[in-house]
């Protein structure tokens, strides 16, 4: 279950932000999943050995 | 001071709090909200906003409470879900460009909220100084979604699918969530904001997570220039929105022949009565094109011209700009459903009578619309009348009137109250006022009225 009512749902208007600000925003976002996708592989590569 | 004594308004901002007593306008500062404005203070930018006007003024005073700012009187407050399209579009104006100086000052906004701005006449002012505060490094635009919410939405709903963005956000306070804008938008997603403000962020709403999206930002070298990027994208989208709708119930009210033929002597009788004394604000009920809110303009120091047509209003908010006169406030309001208070214990948004009281009341051609078209009695039109103690011009407008008759074509014998009647309102004005004066006018009838108290 998540409770959604409880996060800040403000979180992804600051992403969308980034998206609208310009050429240096939708770098900046996609520097910000690259780096979340890398840990997630990194914290699955760990779990896995 | 006391925490109850608060405007209801401002409690919600923990660090700025105001008061308003004796037409004095109070803030007080926290130790956190006095170190906000004395960064603001310190901006080399700062006076200027306020000798252009965008910014209202402040002055420290000495108070036991601490760091206490007063702020100039604004003459009546309106709020957003009054305010017609153009009103709305300068008001969100106002607050990017205000954002933009700010941010180049090293500061932000904490918020986006057009209840931070009020007109003086037809001018916004941004009054809120408690929401200026230095930007951390890395930090977004916080207030981007309530922007969007309370200003974007309500706008593009209205220029894109012609809907009336009044009643949206009078039911919700905090405005229209991305998921309701794109239900109301989904129509219209090649239209400009559309997919960027309206889809991209329902979508986004819908992959909320716990994530600290603010340091990651921050962390992946989120700048300021992309807050300004962001910033002009909405100026340059917002500047160019029109509520392009050509006519409504009473657009093309003015042109009627029994208007037309009317319009002189009825504004010479206004003007007559409104000049036997200054006065500091007058009401121009059901004001239209607000012919007579703008022949009184000049004998009075404000004047709201209310009337439930946003359309005719916005007409008339635009050639207010362009030729003035500069204090008369249109203000969009049903007067068989008025404001009531809204907020937390009904008491943040004032109810109309809450927020000052006139010292004359135009209500012409008025009455027969309240009791025929809206199914008021004469009773109730007539004693509500005398509870904002104003001196009145009001005119009957008799059954037998073209205008009355065509009001009630639809209605069946005895549907139309039956208090409707000369006498009756007559004996109904003189328990609550002497008549001071009055004029017949093609079957009609003017009064001016003072309050017997």
């Amino acid at each position: 279950m998540r409770f959604i009512a409880y996060l800040d749902a403000g979180t992804g208007s600051m992403l969308v932000q980034a998206i609208l600000g310009g050429t240096a925003g939708l770098i900046v976002y996609l520097k910000t999943t690259g780096r979340r996708l890398f840990r997630r592989s990194k914290a699955t590569g760990n779990s896995e050995t | 001071m006391t925490a109850g004594s608060y405007d209801r308004g401002s409690f919600r901002d923990p660090t700025s709090r105001v008061s308003i007593h004796s037409g004095r306008v109070q803030r007080v500062l926290t130790d956190r909200g006095g170190a906000d404005w004395h960064a603001l203070r310190a901006a080399p930018s700062y006076m200027s906003w306020v000798d252009a006007g965008m910014l209202v003024g402040s002055e420290e005073i000495t108070a036991d409470q601490g760091l206490v700012l007063e702020h100039p009187t604004i003459p009546f407050w309106t709020y957003p879900y009054e305010w017609t399209f153009g009103m709305l579009q300068e008001a969100a104006l106002l607050h990017l460009k205000l954002l933009a100086a700010a941010l180049a000052e090293g500061l932000t906004l904490k918020d986006a909220t057009p209840y931070n701005v009020q007109f003086v006449g037809t001018r916004p002012i941004f009054i809120d100084v408690g929401s200026f505060r230095p930007l951390e490094a890395g930090e977004p635009w916080l207030g981007y979604r309530q922007f969007c919410q309370l200003f974007l939405y309500p706008l593009l709903a209205s220029s894109h699918a012609g809907l009336s963005f009044q009643p949206l956000l009078r039911g919700n306070l905090e405005g229209i969530t991305p998921g309701d804008a794109r239900a109301i938008l989904s129509g219209h997603k090649r239209k400009p904001g559309v997919l960027t403000d309206v889809m991209l962020q329902a979508r986004a709403d819908r992959k909320v997570t716990s994530r600290d999206v603010r340091t990651e930002l921050s962390e992946a070298g989120f700048k300021k220039e992309m807050i300004l990027a962001n910033i002009s994208r909405l100026e340059k989208l917002v500047s160019k929105l029109e509520w392009s709708q050509d006519s409504s119930t009473w657009s093309e009210y003015a042109s009627c022949d029994h208007v037309a033929t009317q319009r002189t002597p009825k504004a010479e009788f206004v003007r007559e009565v409104a000049g036997q004394t200054r006065r500091h604000l007058v009401w121009d009920l059901g004001a239209n094109d607000g012919h007579h809110s703008i022949a009184v303009a000049d004998l009075a120091d404000h004047v709201l011209a209310i009337d439930g047509d946003a359309l005719v209003l916005d007409r008339l908010f635009k050639a207010l700009r362009r030729e003035g006169p500069t204090n008369v406030l249109p203000v969009v309001m049903d007067l068989s459903n008025p404001s009531p208070g809204l907020g937390w214990r009904g008491q943040e948004r004032k109810r109309l009578e809450e927020r000052g009281r006139p010292d004359l009341v135009l209500m012409l051609a008025v009455v027969h619309h309240l009791v025929i078209g809206a199914n008021l009695p004469l009773t109730e039109v007539i004693n509500w009348l005398a509870t904002l103690g104003s001196e009145v011009v009001f005119e009957w407008v008799p059954p037998e009137d073209p205008m009355s008759k065509k009001l009630a074509t639809n209605k069946r014998a005895g549907e139309i109250h039956a208090d409707y009647h000369e006498d009756i309102c007559r004996n109904l004005l003189a328990e609550h006022f002497v008549v001071n004066d009055e004029r017949h006018l093609e079957g009609r009838i003017l009064f001016h009225l003072i309050p017997r108290s």
